[in-house]
């Protein structure tokens, strides 16, 4: 059966409203952020192949939204930050060039945020690049609660 | 610079975790022993230090409740309840503190 | 010019999303046990006579059957989901999904005996 994508606005036929979508895409800071602004005569960033390794699947999304049309969560709370923005946001805490990642992380984890997800997995199932964004959540809510957890402790001290 | 939302659900998370590891592996057992096998009191060997089982069942049975009060919670949010968050969340965190209150209780004067 | 959207639920037609919105379900089931277990212990303090005999038989023993397998349920989803965090590994070998999920059960029933015998004092060896 052919059908609209799941879970957006359905303009017309099969078209469907994708503005929500390109929102959160922006709103996770997909770039490279820095403490300071690199002079031209400091060359460019240098990366390991390791370090690429690192978050280079989170890297493959082509934004094709199969993850969101497959996400019950999404279906049932539309401002759910969902799958393809989370990955794309954990991307970029990943990358070794980048220095936002609890910046980003704060963001990611709010209300709406990675922990609204419950682990149905199907964003990854459908994925057709393999970026496993459920994968991406779950480390999110990891990074989420171990900060957090430190810095209660550093509040205690 | 945490928020505190992010620090509230980060912490729920976290127990949620950890009681999902003891429902996981305890609870079926504790199922069979205390309602089947109709044997709810802990009457074991270790059961003679009357702090460890007490803190047994404490552990597991907050953990527990907790685990399943998360998920409850999402449930709903996932059944668009989520223009309702405050609410539910404080709906949920005060069941809980009911629960634990009420488990304090009981397994203290076992 | 807005349309008509489909259901927000169409999941739940869906055999795939049942399986995770039952093992979301589970969750109801054990909080009911926590809950049981603890008036059970209550009921037993005060000398009243307790729930168990309160109840007849076949009703609770279908009740309690009930709750174990969502309790289960909710054990083997648990393992089969972890794994796809975090990999489970026996030295450097790394366990498929379903031996993770094989391991983790073993680990189960190691802790329900040791529960079972430690804890409650049930008898796990006894001739009969």
């Amino acid at each position: 059966m052919i059908e609209p994508l799941h879970n957006f606005p359905v303009q017309k036929d099969l078209v469907v409203d994708i503005g929500d979508f390109m929102e959160k895409l922006a709103r996770v800071k997909p770039w490279i952020i820095s403490e300071r602004e690199r002079a031209l005569e400091e060359g460019e960033y240098l990366q390991k192949p390791e370090e690429l390794e690192k978050y280079e699947q989170f890297s493959a999304c082509i934004n094709c939204m199969l993850c969101y049309a497959a996400c019950p969560v999404f279906a049932g709370d539309r401002e759910f930050i969902g799958p393809a923005a989370a990955a794309l946001g954990y991307r970029y805490n990943l990358d070794s060039r980048d220095e936002g990642a609890n910046e980003r992380l704060d963001l990611l984890t709010r209300d709406a945020g990675a922990f609204d997800c419950t682990f149905v997995g199907e964003c990854s199932t459908v994925c057709p690049k393999n970026v496993d964004p459920a994968l991406a959540l779950q480390r999110l809510k990891i990074d989420g609660a171990l900060t957090s957890l430190k810095s209660l402790m550093r509040r205690g001290k | 610079m945490k928020s505190k939302q992010t620090l509230f659900e980060a912490i729920d998370w976290g127990i949620f975790s950890i009681g999902g590891i003891l429902a996981a592996f305890l609870l079926p057992a504790n199922i069979v022993v205390t309602l089947l096998l109709q044997q709810p009191i802990p009457r074991g060997p270790l059961a003679t230090l009357p702090a460890l089982s007490k803190l047994y069942l404490f552990i597991l049975l907050v953990g527990v409740a907790w685990h399943a009060m998360h998920r409850i919670r999402f449930v709903l949010f996932g059944f668009g309840l989520s223009r309702y968050r405050r609410g539910v969340t404080a709906a949920a965190m005060v069941a809980l503190a009911l629960i634990i209150v009420f488990a304090l209780e009981v397994i203290s004067s076992l | 010019m807005s349309v008509k959207e489909p259901s927000r639920y169409w999941w739940l037609r869906r055999r795939k999303y049942i399986a995770i919105f039952l093992r979301e379900l589970s969750s109801v089931f054990i909080l009911a046990y926590v809950l049981l277990y603890l008036l059970i212990l209550a009921q037993l303090q005060s000398g009243v006579r307790g729930l168990v005999t309160q109840f007849a038989m076949v009703p609770f023993v279908a009740l309690s059957v009930t709750l174990l397998a969502f309790s289960l349920y909710h054990s083997i989803t648990w393992f089969l989901l972890l794994p796809r965090i975090q990999p489970m590994k026996i030295g450097k070998i790394v366990l498929s999904g379903k031996l993770a999920l094989i391991a983790n059960l073993g680990g189960l029933v190691v802790a329900s005996l040791l529960i079972a015998s430690l804890i409650y004092g049930v008898h796990i060896l006894s001739a009969g």
